[in-house]
């Protein structure tokens, strides 16, 4: 049950690495993974291409496992909120392709939420009264194809403004802008780990004592483990196997007896 | 609620600003509503957490013919939504699984579904719904449903419109004439039945209230019992409250009967999104619909507790 957390810079990482305790993955990835149970952070370099270049390749390369969640942390421009301001974004703007997407805020946000315009090359005039920044639209496009809309999300702290501009920033205040909200960064993924636990299947008990006991072929084996699910949900404290079931000689006769057990179970209110 | 998506076209009109002004929400500008609703990779359960409102001009078909089997009596039947889901949180509501948003999205072109309503009139009864998807009263102070359609049908006496709800959102019918065409149809549960399956819905108590209050002051009352949930003792709580809800209707314009039960589409997104739900766990399939096993004894059991010549069983 893993969230991916995707960032531009080294300088936006480390605070990051340090707050969640994360190390860094072993042999020669094409970016810098770090990771620990339940977080895994890739550094993807600065521009869309490379954030949604990221996302696939962390993807890829734990397709056996549970991702469930993204978050895009990094700086990014505003014509007039301070530097420091941390902000969550409610609206991408993909500035080259004209094409726009909304992530899906479904808890209370733990800070104030604007419109984010990701452009090909830094802003300086910021011409509209959105975040500018680079990756955003590339790792939500990337994002969203893999995990649902409501577990993907773009926090971004401001960096620069009219009066303060990018040309200027240090890595050491990135670091320290990042560092600031790491307990804002922490609130919106332990909303996401609250959402796992919602949308998660339920565990299939006993799955494997029933394969050893009769031969299930692969589409038997599909039914058996959504019927077991079901008996989980429905009668966990009622005995599963029950000697009327252990009498049953083929796989096909024990389906048959737990759908009927199932089917006929009234709901308790 | 936190955030209002609204359709580009429809910034500057007027319910739009009232609505704004309303809910203080966060408002976004969209292009058209599905960038936000109902998009791929969306799960309904969680956007139920915190559902927006989008507000859209509903394009195409706005109204569309109901099969006969679904009838309250009149020979043509039709469903309009000016509305896409509901604040209230039913365990057993499809749209769980025909949507992949809770986003409430609400069509502001009141005049062209007019128009179509209007098209489709004839000299004889027709029956137009208005709840299929999502409540008719329970979003009122956005929406100003009753406010436009409520003339449109006291203009058009062949025309009857049915506002399909669990709300307690009734000063408006309480206040104004009595249209005679127009049937306020609530639907009900047995009390520990809408504890348990009807989240966030006004109780049992509250919806019994409100229609003895609309009955009160002469509007037509449907009875709406659907869907029957398999509990344990079914017939102990269903035999009860149809002789409380009876006692207290004696005369309903009429009354709809069906279990729970779904097409297998929309079945298996509700199972993809409430990997946890009781009520799915115990439904089996019949041809390409999920139902109870005892759908029929349960169907026949509630009959036998009403009026026959009021009741339009929903199969």
């Amino acid at each position: 049950m893993t969230i991916c957390i995707e960032v531009a810079l080294k300088a936006e990482a480390t605070p990051l690495i340090e707050a969640f305790k994360l190390r860094p993955l072993s042999g020669n990835p094409l970016f810098p993974i770090y990771e620990n149970d339940e977080i895994k952070l890739i550094v993807s370099g600065v521009g869309k291409i490379k954030a949604g270049a990221a996302c696939s390749y962390l993807a890829g390369i734990h397709r056996d496992e549970d991702i469930y969640g993204w978050i895009n942390v990094g700086v990014g421009g505003h014509r007039t909120l301070p530097v420091g301001t941390p902000i969550l974004v409610n609206k991408v703007f993909d500035e080259a392709r004209k094409t726009q997407y909304y992530p899906s805020i479904v808890f209370e946000p733990p800070c104030r939420t604007e419109g984010c315009i990701t452009v090909e090359n830094p802003e300086h005039a910021y011409p509209t009264s959105n975040i500018y920044d680079m990756e955003a639209a590339g790792f939500y496009a990337i994002a969203s194809k893999i995990s649902p809309i409501e577990m993907i999300h773009i926090f971004k702290v401001i960096s620069d403004n009219a009066s303060n501009p990018a040309t200027e920033i240090t890595k050491k205040q990135v670091h320290s802008l990042i560092q600031n909200h790491i307990e804002l960064v922490r609130i919106v993924i332990d909303e996401m780990h609250t959402m796992i636990e919602e949308i998660a299947p339920e565990d299939t008990p006993f799955l494997d004592e029933f394969i050893r006991r009769w031969h299930f072929t692969t589409y038997e084996t599909l039914q058996l483990r959504k019927l077991l699910q079901r008996w989980q949900l429905l009668c966990p404290d009622q005995i599963l196997l029950s000697q009327a079931l252990l009498e049953k000689k083929a796989a096909k006769e024990v389906l048959a007896y737990l759908r009927s057990h199932i089917e006929n179970t009234p709901l308790k209110l | 609620m936190k955030y209002l998506y609204v359709e580009e076209s429809l910034l500057d009109h007027p319910k739009t600003r009232a609505i704004h002004k309303k809910t203080d929400a966060t408002l976004i500008p969209i292009q058209r509503y599905g960038e936000v609703f109902n998009r791929h990779k969306g799960n309904f359960r969680l956007q139920k957490k915190q559902s927006a409102l989008i507000l859209a001009k509903k394009k195409g078909k706005l109204v569309y013919e109901i099969p006969p089997a679904y009838t309250i009596g009149a020979k043509h039947n039709y469903y309009f939504s000016h509305l896409l889901n509901c604040p209230y949180d039913c365990r057993y509501c499809f749209l769980q699984g025909m949507y992949r948003s809770a986003h409430y999205v609400l069509f502001l072109n009141y005049e062209e579904f007019a128009q179509e309503i209007g098209e489709k009139l004839t000299d004889e009864k027709t029956t137009f719904f208005s709840g299929y998807d999502g409540d008719s009263l329970a979003l009122e102070s956005y929406s100003g449903f009753l406010d436009y359609f409520l003339p449109f049908f006291a203009k058009h006496p062949t025309a009857e419109l049915e506002l399909r709800t669990k709300s307690g959102n009734i000063q408006k019918l309480l206040k104004q004439e009595v249209i005679p065409n127009v049937v306020i149809a609530y639907s009900l549960s047995p009390a520990p039945i809408a504890q348990a399956f009807e989240l966030k819905a006004p109780s049992l108590k509250q919806r019994l209230k409100a229609l003895s209050q609309l009955q009160e002051k002469g509007w037509q009352i449907g009875l709406r019992f659907d869907p029957l949930i398999y509990t344990e003792n079914y017939q102990e709580h269903y035999a009860s409250f149809f002789k409380e809800v009876l006692s207290l209707v004696k005369n309903p314009h009429s009354i709809t009967l069906g279990t729970f039960r779904l097409p297998l589409s929309t079945f298996k997104e509700m199972e993809r999104v409430k990997p946890k739900e009781e009520l799915l766990a115990i439904c089996t399939q019949k041809d390409e619909m999920m139902a109870f096993a005892k759908e029929e004894e349960m169907l026949s059991f509630c009959r036998e507790h009403l009026p026959k010549e009021k009741v339009y069983v929903c199969a």
